[in-house]
């Protein structure tokens, strides 16, 4: 049996024991009660010499569009072929002039009295004094036609009228002369205002001779000689007159005698008939001034725009737009032509007008080609240009879809001289145009191009920046492209949020066209929280017009190029994993 | 994961044996301690003893040059946003001075070590005392260079040279005999024989790891990582993958796999003691443990196939995604090269290998007060070699028998590990024998029982002792 004192001995040494094997337990260090965030990195470069090289082909995906092209050089080029185009109408109303019958007409006179006595039985008057023989010469006014009637307002002034193929003068007459006249010779004398291709003498003039019974004599009329209304009253005249068409002839008909038997009685009776028929002007020498009705001649449809110029902001402000017209006429007369260009996505207009010096000239009977533009382009390839400072407006807001029209307002016609025009005919210009331009950037222009980069989330959901931390991104950029370029990063979370707590700062993030400048972006986690819900970025690069004018109109070209040189990114901070 | 399933086969040899006596070196000069044998041959007991199977010397024993609140620390952001209070050194928060201020400059070492006692007894007999015993131990460590851990908090575009990381395991069962005889009055001499036989051994190694960020232009990482892995059955499993930047595929480890198992290689180990009575107050001892080998009949290895992984940046890097050059088909040469580089490849069994088992070599001296025969004072320097994780350390210890059935004592240690301290105490009476101690004193742990100096060392046993 153990002693007490070896008992107590025993007791005190297991009582240490058991102190000392277990110590004291700190419950601060609770593995359930440590944060398992790790952070590494302090400031730390990435390699540097990082390049990016980005050409225009890479920013301007031009997917299906047609309105954009690359030439066989890598020259972008704006432009696209309508869709529909209407020639427009022009024609002076025909004028035609009802037939005109004529009443019989007779008349009578004596023989004078020199020949009644006369000793002879058989005078011939040529032996005759000349007095005696202008006796024996009666002149009679047999028929006077006299038309007037409006012509078209298009017709301005006339020189000559042709005349339809129907168009004609019939004589009939019945010459009943007594029997004691045994020679004679008529004369019929016609208004010298009409045109008669033949059977007639100068001056319109018919002679008969030794006429009896009934004499008929047709003839054809070619056309009508325009003439200023006589002054003196005469009655042989056709002019145009305050928009009316006056006509106005007599036939006179001499009758000539030659050899007569002396008759008992001294008096002498003749009948005449003249008939004319229907007269059709069908075409008219002179001067016109024919009008068209406003019309829409052209539309140009676009359905698919190309992504770096659908957003909102993008300004089309081409610099130099061009539409080159080939317009051809068969109107015998030239003229001005006033147009409208519009779209559907402005209420802008741009006019081509005589009062902005820049309508349209249509050469007579032939092809004008025209280049409606903002300046003249180097090479005209015979097109004459009409400038139009303000072409670019009706295209500056793109839209899918939008409509471009060109809309004819108005004609004035232009001569020289007096033009045959035939009445009643369609006349017709007929515009064939093509849209185009090279892609230059105007001084408003402003091309944006919006790209995202997305599906990192899945790599870097545990990542995250400590709180302070700032990354900064420094390069030096190139810039091969005739605009200024602006860059700007938007970080991305899950779901295409913008992160608003991982804010990217544009320090310097503009490069002017044709220079090299530095970049640089700061990237801050606000609450060291954010960086951890990245899942990519969308980046916005802005084209805009250079400020150097020696880049000012200069074509953007598929091959050019953004390079970005020497790329760092220094973290000042940690990056930091979430191992909870 | 699974990639470190070997790791997992030796902690689970460690955490389901958890069992019993490696040295208990407060017990040295412990009379009677029944396992000094383990220590030095040359000693005997007064007692016969019979281990009871499994508990006759549980031993679990951790050693670190670095304390767990080295790793584990106050977090200075506790509250915020809801972050916990404890936070590990690698916290954003915690600046890089404080955070590696309780690592080791040099070379950061964890070790365990465990050994089962299967069967163990001693008996008086052939003119001396001897032993036989089945023992299965255990020993894990891992070795991280202070450039490693300065290098994941405090990356700068800098030069690190990390040195080399190291891991290793290993397991065998040693049967071993033991006989110790006094051969003059003064000196006393033993000896023990071992035939071991080997279960597994592990050794993954990074070799001279060097990061090179201080080059404006280029970043190289480069080491030679190699895994040699010698256990009957074991094979690595692998995946393949194509490369993503060039023709051709790669096969890299992310699995290990393990047909039955069984001894895996045969070695021989002695041990060799002497203690030597100058007179009755000083008393001498040395004594060399685990001298041999295990001959191993397999070395599965696994290489990186490439050493270095150099990073130059994206250069001339295209937007078009179809480019040959553009960010995403860059990024896949880096990946492919860093597959080559952080990844293992199997590249087959190399044959046999012979590896050493870690040599111990003890010396003491004992002082018996003259006054007070019951109290003595001993100092026991220790050094166990084993290549990078070699240590060593030197034990002042006081030790007291009040009793003949009662011994006892307190120590304190310096070495490798830093400073600790350690007690023992013996109950002896006739019929068992139960004893505790602990070479390094847990002084405060945490409340998984981790104990904050990441050293300790706890030795329970009870025997049958007649």
């Amino acid at each position: 049996m153990m002693k007490p004192k070896n008992n107590r001995l025993l007791l005190l040494a297991g009582v240490c024991s058991c102190m000392m094997l277990t110590g004291c337990t700190n419950d601060d260090y609770d593995w359930d009660n440590v944060d398992k965030t790790l952070g590494f990195g302090n400031s730390l470069t990435l390699p540097a010499n990082n390049s990016l090289n980005v050409t225009l082909d890479d920013i301007f995906d031009l997917g299906n569009t047609d309105l954009i092209t690359i030439d066989s050089n890598g020259d972008y080029r704006f432009g696209k072929d309508p869709e529909q185009v209407d020639g427009v109408k022009v024609k002076v109303d025909p004028i035609t002039l009802d037939n005109d019958l004529s009443q019989p007409f007779g008349f009578t006179f004596n023989l004078p009295d020199e020949v009644m006595l006369l000793p002879v039985a058989v005078i011939d008057c040529s032996t005759l004094p000349a007095e005696v023989q202008e006796a024996l010469s009666p002149s009679r006014e047999i028929h006077t036609m006299e038309y007037e009637f409006n012509v078209p307002d298009e017709v301005k002034s006339l020189d000559y009228v042709s005349l339809g193929g129907q168009s004609g003068i019939s004589l009939q007459f019945s010459l009943t002369m007594p029997s004691t006249i045994s020679g004679s010779e008529v004369i019929l004398d016609l208004p010298d205002v009409f045109d008669i291709p033949s059977g007639v003498e100068a001056g319109n003039v018919i002679r008969l001779d030794n006429p009896s019974g009934t004499q008929t004599i047709e003839l054809s009329l070619k056309g009508i000689g325009i003439t200023d209304r006589p002054e003196d009253g005469s009655q042989d005249y056709a002019c145009l007159e305050n928009g009316q068409f006056h006509l106005k002839g007599a036939v006179n008909m001499t009758v000539k005698i030659k050899e007569l038997v002396k008759p008992a009685s001294p008096e002498v009776n003749v009948n005449a008939a003249v008939t004319m028929e229907a007269i059709r002007i069908t075409s008219a020498k002179g001067i016109f001034k024919p009008t068209v009705n406003p019309m829409t001649v052209g539309t140009t449809t676009i359905n698919d725009l190309p992504d770096f110029l659908v957003n909102e902001d993008v300004v089309a402000d081409i610099d130099n737009p061009q539409i080159w017209l080939d317009i051809t006429s068969n109107l015998p007369l030239g003229g001005i032509v006033e147009a409208q260009l519009s779209s559907s996505t402005t209420t802008s207009i741009v006019e081509l007008s005589q009062a902005k010096g820049n309508a349209l000239p249509i050469a007579a009977d032939g092809v004008t080609r025209l280049v409606v533009c903002r300046k003249a382009p180097a090479n005209l390839k015979g097109y004459t240009p009409v400038i139009a400072p303000d072409l670019s407006t009706i295209i500056r807001k793109l839209r899918e879809p939008m409509t471009v029209g060109i809309a004819v307002t108005s004609f004035e016609a232009q001569q020289d001289g007096p033009v045959t025009v035939e009445l009643g005919h369609n006349y017709e210009f007929t515009p064939a145009y093509q849209f185009t331009a090279p892609l230059a950037l105007g001084s408003d222009a402003r091309v944006i191009y919006t790209g995202t980069e997305t599906g990192w989330n899945s790599d870097i959901d545990d990542i995250g920046l400590s709180k302070s931390a700032v990354i900064t991104l420094t390069a030096d950029a190139v810039n091969n492209v005739p605009g200024d370029v602006e860059v700007n990063i938007t970080p991305l979370g899950l779901n295409g949020n913008t992160l608003k707590d991982l804010t990217v700062v544009p320090v310097k993030n503009t490069v002017a066209g044709g220079s090299s400048m530095p970049l640089e972006f700061r990237i801050t986690d606000q609450t060291g929280e954010a960086f951890k819900l990245l899942d990519g970025i969308e980046y916005r690069i802005e084209v805009t017009a250079p400020a150097d004018n020696n880049l000012k109109g200069a074509t953007l070209n598929s091959g050019q190029t953004i390079r970005i040189a020497n790329a760092t990114f220094f973290l000042d901070g940690k990056v930091v994993i979430d191992a909870n | 994961m699974k990639r470190n399933r070997f790791f997992a086969i030796a902690l689970l040899m460690l955490t389901v044996v958890t069992a019993s006596a490696q040295t208990l070196n407060s017990a040295y000069f412990t009379q009677d301690y029944k396992y000094r044998h383990n220590m030095n041959p040359a000693f005997g007991n007064d007692q016969n003893y019979v281990a009871l199977p499994t508990l006759g010397n549980l031993y679990i024993q951790t050693q670190s040059n670095f304390g767990y609140d080295a790793v584990i620390m106050k977090n200075p952001d506790a509250g915020i946003n809801g972050q916990k209070s404890m936070a590990t050194f690698l916290h954003p928060s915690i600046d890089a001075e404080t955070a590696l201020s309780g690592f080791n400059s040099g070379d950061n070492r964890l070790q365990v070590a465990v050994n089962v006692p299967i069967v163990s007894v001693g008996f008086s007999g052939f003119g001396g005392y001897n032993t036989i015993e089945l023992n299965s131990r255990t020993c894990l460590g891992v070795l991280l260079p202070y450039g490693l851990l300065e290098f994941a908090k405090n990356t700068g575009n800098r030069h690190y040279d990390i040195g080399d990381i190291t891991a290793r395991a290993q397991s065998y069962v040693e049967l071993a005999f033991g006989h110790s005889r006094r051969v003059t009055d003064h000196l006393r001499v033993g000896a023990k024989v071992k035939v071991l036989f080997g279960t597994a051994r592990a050794d993954v190694t990074m070799e001279n790891v060097t990061a090179d960020l201080s080059n404006a232009e280029k970043w190289v990482i480069s080491g030679q990582a190699t895994a040699d892995m010698s256990m009957k059955g074991f094979t690595f499993k692998e995946e393949t993958k194509d490369y993503k930047s060039r023709p051709g595929s790669y096969s890299y480890v992310n699995d290990v796999d393990v047909d039955k198992g069984g001894i895996g290689g045969v070695g021989a180990a002695v041990d060799l003691g002497a203690v030597y009575r100058l007179n009755d107050d000083w008393q001498f001892s040395a004594s060399l443990l685990d001298l041999g080998f295990i001959c191993w009949s397999n070395d599965v290895k696994a290489v990186n196939r490439n050493g270095q992984f150099e990073f130059e940046g994206f250069h001339d890097t295209e937007i078009s995604k179809s480019s040959p050059n553009s960010f995403k088909n860059q990024g896949n040469s880096y990946a492919d090269q860093l597959a080559d580089f952080a990844n293992l490849s199997n590249v087959g069994d190399q044959g046999s290998r012979t590896t050493g088992i870690g040599v111990s070599l003890n010396a003491g001296a004992e002082y018996s007060l003259p006054a007070y025969r019951k109290l003595s004072f001993g100092l026991l320097s220790s050094t166990r070699f084993q290549e990078d994780f070699t240590w060593t350390e030197a034990r002042l210890s006081a030790n007291w028998t009040p009793l003949s059935w009662l011994d006892g004592g307190v120590n304190a240690a310096v070495g490798t590990f830093g400073f600790s301290g350690g007690w023992v105490l013996n109950i002896h009476p006739s019929g068992f024998n139960i004893f505790v101690g602990m070479d390094h004193i847990c002084t405060e742990q945490s409340k998984e029982g981790i104990p904050m100096s990441l050293n300790t060392s706890f030795n329970l046993g009870l025997n049958v002792a007649w």
